[in-house]
């Protein structure tokens, strides 16, 4: 009994031990520089969090989000003394002041650009954790900057240019469709008009980059119906008489129409996702392209012989 | 802060007026000035008549002024590294001390020595015992220190159990060679290397 006793208490007595071992397990000795002792370190690195949370604030808000990439922890983008964030290098920069006198740390270019004090996140055991750097302007998001990456965003949508479909159509602008006889649609794939694309618009200290995928076209025919197609369309070929991708077939004359034509209205809606100035973010355009078709009945005309 | 006193001491004993002004009033220029003084020609005030050539204190005496900044870095690595949890973090932690004696490499090394020990849950106790010597001085520029830096009753520590942080194996007293600098009217350590394969 008493030795069961035992045994029960120095199993206890292990778990304990054991339970406080591990943090030793994945100890490692690091030797800050300038410091006289190496030192056993017992705690791993933050984990990351929890994806999306942070993307998600930031794409709301819009503003410049700064987030230390080995830890994934947020860091404030601007600190008085230690000046601005930059992803880039992982470290604070802040412009020296007074600047120091020509010397090493220049690199041979004074007095052209300048000498910051930088200092970096997370500890590097191996590497600078900063010091003095000449630079030749500013890094990126050095100053701050009123501009959003969001507003950024919608500039680099705007560079590039996007467009509606390219309209094609199986029969000829001055030929007739036919009624029970499909017409295929399509637009003539471009970075334009069907993507992919991409763009980048940047102020000084912060850069976003866009791209654009077109996701669907839908062709409101101007029947009172409309096709939804999420691909560029087959562009016809000559004995093709079902499109494999794309299509519509009238069911009515456009005799009634203005113009005897149907109006075409062709919406491509673009997903457009971006990234730039540590944050990320998606929204939606759409553009337009109008057309006119005529359709007419095919009048069989009978000869009694 | 003996060998300050004792270099103080000397300069009493030496009457050397400029070295003392040094001592007790470290009042730094912004650049390096010749033995003598030519008064410029838009100062509204004439220079005051002097029986000896007028020297600017921190060149006639950098020494003392180089190991006043130096010993004034270690005190606040000291102070810093007593508690590095509240260095830690950048934003809401004073530096301004820090940054008046540290810059450059120095101070980058402390702030992620800082961060590092915040991590991990270590400080350092104690104080180190210096034993600093100054040489290739450039009034005005630049100088190196060599010291013989005594860790023994300046150990890291884990807060949580008081137990030594240190990796075992190691010498307590080792060669720590550093430069200052003359910046921003005053002498500023920039640079600081433990050479810990000189045991000392």
């Amino acid at each position: 009994m008493l030795r069961r006793r035992l045994a029960a208490g120095v199993a206890a007595l292990l778990a304990v031990v054991w339970t406080a071992l591990p943090a030793n397990a994945s100890s490692n000795v690091t030797c800050p520089a300038g410091q006289l002792f190496c030192v056993v370190q017992v705690t791993t690195p933050p984990a990351s969090p929890a994806p999306g949370n942070g993307v998600s604030q930031a794409s709301s808000a819009g503003g410049r989000v700064c987030t230390v990439a080995e830890t994934g922890q947020r860091t404030p983008c601007h600190v008085d003394s230690w000046g601005w964030w930059d992803d880039a290098t992982s470290c604070y920069w802040l412009l020296l002041g007074p600047q120091p006198p020509d010397s090493v740390i220049w690199e041979g270019h004074f007095p052209t650009g300048a000498v910051y004090s930088v200092v970096c996140l997370p500890f590097r055991p191996n590497s600078s954790n900063g010091g003095w750097a000449w630079r030749p302007a500013p890094p990126p998001g050095y100053g701050g900057t009123t501009t959003t990456p969001a507003q950024l965003a919608q500039q680099a949508v705007d560079a590039m240019a996007l467009t509606g479909p390219q309209i094609g159509l199986s029969i000829p602008a001055d030929k007739f469709a036919t009624v029970g006889v499909p017409v295929w649609l399509w637009t003539v794939a471009t970075p334009t008009t069907w993507g992919p694309n991409s763009a980048t618009a940047s102020v000084p200290g912060l850069s976003v980059t866009a791209t654009a995928h077109a996701r669907q076209i839908v062709w409101d025919t101007g029947d009172g119906r409309s096709e939804t197609c999420a691909n560029p369309g087959t562009p016809y070929y000559t004995g093709g008489v079902v499109s494999p991708t794309c299509q519509h077939v009238y069911v009515r004359s456009s005799a009634d129409q203005p113009h005897e034509a149907y109006a075409l209205r062709a919406t491509t809606t673009w997903d457009v996702t971006w990234t730039g100035g540590g944050t990320s973010g998606s929204l939606t355009v759409t553009r337009v392209s109008t057309g006119r078709i005529r359709v007419g009945e095919v009048q069989v005309l009978v000869t009694a012989s | 802060m003996r060998n300050r006193r004792a270099t103080c001491g000397a300069a009493i004993a030496l009457g050397i007026a400029a070295l003392l002004a040094a001592c007790l009033s470290p009042a730094p220029q912004p650049t390096p000035t010749v033995a003598t003084v030519s008064p410029t020609p838009d100062r509204p005030t004439p220079p005051t008549p002097s029986p000896t050539p007028s020297v600017d204190p921190t060149n006639a005496a950098p020494e003392a002024a180089i190991l006043e900044a130096y010993r004034s870095y270690w005190d606040v690595q000291v102070k810093v590294l007593r508690d590095p949890s509240s260095y830690a973090d950048l934003t809401h932690a004073d530096w301004s001390e820090p940054q008046r004696f540290a810059v450059d490499k120095a101070l980058a090394n402390l702030v992620s020595t800082a961060q590092l020990y915040a991590q991990n849950g270590i400080a350092n106790v104690g104080e180190p015992v210096l034993d600093p010597h100054v040489s290739d001085v450039v009034p005005g520029q630049s100088a190196t220190i060599a010291d013989c830096v005594d860790g023994t009753n300046w150990q890291p520590i884990y807060t949580a159990t008081g137990k030594s942080a240190a990796a075992s194996g190691q010498a307590p007293r080792l060669v720590v060679n550093s430069t200052v600098l003359f910046y921003d009217n005053r002498w500023v350590v920039n640079g600081s290397v433990v050479d810990r394969g000189t045991t000392c």
